[in-house]
């Protein structure tokens, strides 16, 4: 997909984890171009910033979740989506699968899992639509 | 002179044909016709004693003989004559003449007073006349002997043919007989098994502990009512006689009953069977099970009675329903739990997610890098317990999980975030289920012993750690952890006692009530942690 950003939007409700996907995002060497706490905003800042991957949670501000907000940003901008979240209900496995996300980490994020889960979407060739 | 010389001494005589005056014609006469008479008179009687003698039967033979007698003695004066033509031997001819005057004399007088006897000897024709009537007459009996002994051989045959139908008709007759006999006797025992099978029929239908009903199949008014049926909606067994079973069926159950055994009545369905509602007597409604058969005439098929089986099933539908109702609360009550549980397990990962945030926050903060490592071990103690939650959130009972996946993961987890990418690891556990209290301290136990091995085994960064679990009959756990390190070197003299790591794998493994062992066994470091296994929670 051309025209995306070299950068990383988060999208996580809790500051902290943002805080902290935020540090080990930058220990990989990359640029975190956002972060936000709900969908809409999420959506907003990624057509803003256009990132390359969004980090994204499931449970968000809001009545929209993570996958409602991933298919908008899928749809419009292009970026590669990487959930993190703490549920593995599921139903919400089945939600996020209809979304051809490009990983799927469970929280608490073991040191060096984003990195392995960034540098494959990085490489993996656009899903088709 | 003698008599022989009267008798052979012809002198004096004059030979015969001298008085022929030896005339050769007269004397060959003579001659001729004596020798022919002569010859002749031998020969007849010599014929007769021929005859004579072959017919032994003959009446007077010796009358025949006397014949021969005389007849030889006429032959001999012939020779006689012949010989007295030349010899005058006139007293032997004299004697022989003699002989022959008796002899001719007996005879003719003999033969007179034979003369009727031998006339009334009957002839030869005579007798071959007798004898054709007496072949006809021995004809006549053979033919009469004959047809006779036909007849009597026809008649046999009829005999016997008679003989033979009697004795088939008999038999016949006993075979009906005995046809007879067993058809009574067949007839008797049908009698007394349907009498028994009447007795057992009221028996069994009036202690029978299900209601037991028949009705008239129209108009369903009651024939008969077993006591338990009456008691069943609390009636005298007599006062349910006569009424409809329709009366005593609730209201609302009324309509599809009659329905279905209407179904029945035509023929559409072979039985009725329903629960439902029967009223009693006292106003309360009780729920049976009905089994109903329509008995029909087996000539017009017509219903000629309905048998009616009625179960109480009151109790146990009540039951049921009781039962029913509690497993739907109880289903309800573990969905609640369960979404409770997912709900906690995912607020622990949340929280441990934030912990490792202040940690990871903290250690940017940090110039000092061994206080930086003691933060990254800790990150790897907390990724340990999100882990077991994650286990946990992903089972069917929320519970326990195999250990497998677990430590699998874990370990390899504990490497990557060393940032070793030359180390190998191989993780190999037999199938073993585990809660939470279990899970949490073996998982910290395998942390800390890789995250030792990782930084004490390979000076060179390079290396292979093998995590195994075996699980024993005797129930224990056998964890190894096993590197091809440098092995355990004086100035790690703090890993033995005094570091955080050891401290907490001692502290862990007590709590556990088992036994760590390490070995160096000269191409590398063994770690053998020895654990009752798992209570099944």
């Amino acid at each position: 997909m051309s025209g995306l950003n070299d950068c990383v939007l988060i999208v996580d409700d809790e500051f902290l984890i943002a805080e902290g996907l935020r540090m080990q995002v930058e220990d990989i060497g990359m640029v975190v171009c956002a972060t936000a706490p709900s969908a809409d905003e999420a959506i907003a800042l990624a057509q803003a910033h256009r990132p390359v991957i969004v980090l994204m949670d499931m449970r968000l501000l809001g009545e929209k979740d993570g996958v409602d907000a991933s298919l908008a940003i899928h749809e419009t901008v292009g970026s590669k989506v990487i959930f993190v979240t703490g549920s593995r209900e599921p139903s919400t496995i089945a939600r996020i699968n209809t979304d051809h996300p490009a990983g799927v980490l469970f929280k608490p994020v073991a040191e060096g899992e984003l990195r392995e889960a960034i540098e494959k979407a990085l490489s993996s060739p656009q899903p088709p639509e | 002179m003698g008599l022989a010389d009267w008798l052979f001494n012809p002198s004096g005589l004059t030979p015969h044909g001298f008085c022929l005056s030896w005339q050769p014609g007269l004397v060959a006469t003579h001659v001729i016709a004596d020798t022919i008479i002569g010859l002749s008179y031998f020969s007849i009687p010599l014929a007769i004693a021929a005859f004579v003698k072959r017919r032994p039967d003959l009446h007077h033979g010796w009358m025949a003989y006397l014949f021969v007698g005389f007849i030889l003695a006429c032959g001999t004066t012939h020779l006689m004559a012949i010989l007295t033509l030349w010899a005058p031997a006139y007293g032997i001819e004299a004697v022989i003449k003699v002989v022959t005057a008796v002899l001719s004399l007996v005879t003719a007088v003999a033969l007179w007073p034979l003369v009727p006897q031998l006339a009334a000897v009957p002839s030869g024709a005579q007798l071959l006349a007798l004898n054709d009537e007496l072949s006809a007459q021995v004809e006549a009996q053979r033919r009469t002997a004959e047809l006779l002994s036909s007849s009597q051989a026809e008649l046999r045959a009829v005999n016997q043919d008679l003989k033979r139908r009697v004795a088939e008709r008999t038999a016949e007759l006993e075979a009906a007989n005995a046809r007879l006999s067993a058809a009574l006797e067949e007839q008797a025992s049908v009698r007394e098994a349907l009498s028994l099978s009447e007795a057992q029929f009221r028996a069994s239908f009036e202690a029978a502990a299900v209601g037991k009903v028949q009705t008239d199949p129209l108009d369903g008014r009651i024939i008969r009512a077993n006591n338990a049926f009456a008691q069943m909606l609390g009636y005298d067994q007599q006062a349910l006689v006569g009424r409809s079973g329709w009366e005593f069926t609730h209201p609302d159950d009324l309509a599809g009953d009659q329905q279905a055994y209407n179904a029945v009545l035509t023929g559409e369905v072979g039985a009725y069977v329903r629960e439902k509602r029967y009223v009693r007597s006292d106003g309360e409604s009780v729920w049976a099970r009905v089994s109903a058969v329509v008995v029909r005439a087996p000539a017009t098929g017509a219903p000629i009675l309905t048998v009616a089986v009625i179960e109480n099933i009151d109790a146990r539908l009540k039951a049921q329903w009781a039962l029913e109702e509690a497993n739907r609360d109880l289903a309800a009550a573990l969905d609640q739990r369960d979404l409770l549980l997912r709900e906690v397990y995912h607020r622990v990962k949340n929280n441990l997610q934030i912990i490792d945030s202040l940690l990871l926050m903290q250690s940017r903060r940090l110039g000092d890098p061994e206080a930086r490592e003691a933060l990254s071990a800790l990150r790897s103690r907390v990724y340990a317990l999100g882990l077991v939650h994650h286990q946990l959130m992903g089972s069917k009972d929320l519970q326990t999980f195999d250990i497998g996946p677990f430590l699998d993961v874990l370990s390899r987890r504990v490497v990557q975030a060393s940032g070793g990418g030359a180390i190998t690891l191989s993780v190999d556990a037999a199938p073993l289920a585990v809660g939470l209290d279990f899970a949490i301290p073996l998982g910290l136990i395998v942390t800390e012993l890789v995250t030792n091995a990782i930084k004490h085994a390979f000076p060179t960064g390079e290396g292979h750690i093998k995590v195994r679990l075996q699980t024993s009959d005797n129930h224990q756990v056998l964890l190894t952890v096993t590197d091809n390190g440098q092995g355990l070197r004086r100035d790690d003299g703090e890993t033995a006692g005094g570091s955080l790591g050891s401290t907490i794998i001692n502290g862990l493994v007590a709590q556990l009530r088992g036994k760590v062992m390490i070995f160096d066994n000269g191409d590398g470091v063994r770690a053998e942690v020895a654990l009752p296994a798992p209570v099944r929670p």
